[in-house]
């Protein structure tokens, strides 16, 4: 069952997960999730998503050997 | 910040000392930046080492204190654009300027209805999640980097990809979608769903 409120909230969704809204957008959010189990299941799904991305997507490490390319090249740059 | 020399006074010793200090520490990060842009070890190392040799010949320009990152990210991304994306012999691709404003025009209120459970989400490993963020178009795949891996604010993303914050907002929207797009059909597949 969507109405007017739900739509507003799923454009909500993302900044309210990145802490970007505004005070009044959080207000409006707290409120409508409080009494829409359908809006509340897809704000956990935005939030448990961005933690999987935040902690299960592997980050590369600088090869040591361009490191040291980068200093040596920096050290020879002119002042 | 009363100890800052005026910076056409930088000596190549202070010059040093500020790159060693604050630039360098986003090694990381800016390689897994352009790793994830180029999908190439080769490619990724020169665009990070690129991004470090024009940061170092325009130091007078950064403004020490501030989000060096930032002012990083930004020489990579457009690195990539002047140089990789051209050399690159990609088919013409859609152009996200229009994609942007069809999705965010008023009268077309498409709200990628997508099926995915919290639960499905849960069981997900990673793999499927770095497969299908790979599988995003570089603008969208772009702006999830940015955004869910570098913290970056939507303020610091506008200024990166020189892009209004808006934009900043309706395309992290859009390209979130996309992933759960994405991996509702993997989860299907699956069949978590």
């Amino acid at each position: 069952m969507e109405c007017k409120d739900c739509v507003r909230v799923h454009d909500l969704l993302h900044v309210i997960i990145d802490d970007e809204a505004t005070e009044e957008e959080e207000k409006f959010f707290k409120k409508h999730v409080d009494k829409c189990k359908p809006c509340l299941e897809k704000h956990k799904v935005e939030k448990s998503l961005l933690e999987k991305i935040k902690t299960k997507i592997d980050q590369k490490c600088c090869p040591e050997s361009v490191l040291e390319s980068i200093k040596n090249k920096i050290k020879e740059m002119p002042s | 910040m009363d100890q800052v020399p005026s910076k056409e006074s930088l000596t190549k010793e202070q010059k040093d000392q500020l790159f060693t200090s604050e630039f360098l520490p986003c090694a990381d990060a800016l390689y897994n930046f352009a790793f994830r842009l180029v999908f190439d070890e080769a490619a990724a190392n020169d665009l990070v080492q690129e991004t470090f040799l024009k940061a170092y010949r325009f130091i007078q320009s950064y403004e020490v204190g501030t989000n060096a990152k930032a002012w990083l990210f930004r020489i990579l991304k457009n690195s990539f654009i002047n140089d990789y994306r051209k050399k690159s012999k990609e088919p013409a691709k859609v152009d996200y300027q229009d994609v942007e404003s069809y999705y965010n025009s008023e009268d077309t209120q498409v709200e990628a209805t997508s099926d995915l459970r919290v639960e499905s989400v849960q069981e997900m490993m990673g793999d499927e999640i770095t497969i299908a963020l790979n599988s995003l178009d570089v603008d969208f795949r772009t702006i999830i980097i940015l955004s869910d891996l570098e913290g970056f604010k939507y303020e610091e993303m506008a200024k990166i990809l020189d892009i209004p914050i808006g934009t900043v907002r309706s395309r992290l929207h859009r390209a979130r979608n996309l992933l759960k797009e994405k991996l509702s059909e993997y989860a299907r597949k699956m069949g978590y769903n």
